[in-house]
């Protein structure tokens, strides 16, 4: 009896076997792990073209494994980035977030926001490469701080509105309380 | 056909006696072979016992959970030469339920030092489909939590 196996063995690997094991389940998770933390220029020149919220909700059903879910309106960037707020604390947040309200009355409609000047500065580039020229500053859509309009020839019926904000959107989601860290919004509109 | 109770009783009381044996065999020999026992096919509430290890690119991981609460977690960094081993005291805490959420369990492991080396919610699975079990650790109570997996090494 003292010299059988232990039963729970059936159940176990040795450390060679280890190896094995383990890469066979990063294949498996790897077709669920998020590929990138934000929005790419064109995705945000085609959502512009939706007119009403299913439509959106189609095409980000499509983008699932990068951004998932949250609940009405709300969609987050399945990737968590860690970053530094203005107090020096380390705030672990989705890398960024597309918020679209349906509200009659709201006064904007799709805004992506990216929550690292890094995620800014990329995304800004990805749009400049599309012939997106900056054309002029000021307050535009009910965001209390100033945003810049580009154009592009390119595409003569879209604006695209940038700002950097500590008070992105009143009370929604994550940026609910107070938002200590700067947020990068975009907003892209066909026509205005 | 007549079902005679006396009989259903003896069986009953025989599978009593045979898991109540093998119940304190398995504890005797725990202590003599230095190994943990835990079995398939009965749910004992102790899982979580055994010989955990995990591989990554900078280091081998192995955690041991004992039946007296004692854990043994040793860090293989490679070149193999640099081995850390911690020792100290583990607790579970039980998952709940309460309105708002439902929690996993609690895996707190305190080294003898008063160090918190894991406080980490974890997930067992059975082996199901493979013949190894996983324990997963998780920092956050998230179902969609991003967790470390530990993988039971035979002992």
């Amino acid at each position: 009896m003292i010299s059988c196996s232990n039963p729970t063995n059936k159940r176990a690997v040795t450390l060679e076997e280890l190896d094995s094991i383990q890469a066979q389940d990063k294949i498996v998770l790897e077709t669920f792990v998020p590929r990138r933390d934000m929005l790419t220029a064109a995705e945000i020149i085609d959502v512009a073209d939706c007119d009403n919220l299913s439509c959106i909700q189609l095409y980000m059903k499509n983008l699932s494994r990068d951004f998932v879910y949250g609940k009405k309106d709300e969609y987050y960037a399945a990737q968590r980035i860690s970053i530094k707020d203005t107090a020096g604390n380390w705030l672990t947040l989705p890398a960024s977030t597309f918020y679209v309200d349906v509200n009659p009355q709201a006064t904007w409609r799709v805004a992506h926001t990216v929550h690292t000047k890094e995620q800014r500065d990329n995304l800004l580039n990805e749009f400049k490469n599309l012939d997106f020229q900056l054309a002029d500053e000021g307050y535009y859509i009910g965001i209390k701080s100033k945003q810049q309009r580009y154009v592009s020839k390119k595409y003569p019926d879209k604006n695209l509105y940038v700002t950097a904000t500590f008070h992105p959107f009143y009370m929604k989601g994550i940026y609910d309380n107070k938002v200590t860290w700067p947020c990068y919004v975009f907003e892209m509109y066909k026509g205005r | 056909m007549r079902i005679h109770t006396k009989y259903f009783f003896l069986f009953i009381l025989a599978g009593i006696v045979f898991l109540s044996v093998r119940h304190w065999l398995d504890r005797k020999r725990e202590k003599i072979q230095d190994i943990d026992i835990v079995r398939g096919d009965i749910d004992e509430g102790d899982s979580q016992l055994g010989l955990w290890a995990q591989k990554n690119d900078s280091a081998l991981l192995m955690v041991r959970l004992r039946r007296d609460g004692s854990f043994d977690y040793q860090v293989v960094a490679y070149p193999v030469k640099d081995t850390l081993r911690y020792t100290g005291r583990y607790r579970i805490l039980p998952s709940f339920v309460s309105n708002s959420r439902v929690s996993y369990p609690r895996l707190i492991a305190v080294s003898a030092n008063g160090d918190t080396l894991i406080n980490h919610f974890i997930q067992l699975t059975r082996a199901i489909k493979r013949n190894v079990d996983v324990l997963s650790l998780k920092a956050n109570n998230d179902p969609d939590a991003p967790a470390i997996l530990f993988y039971r090494i035979k002992q």
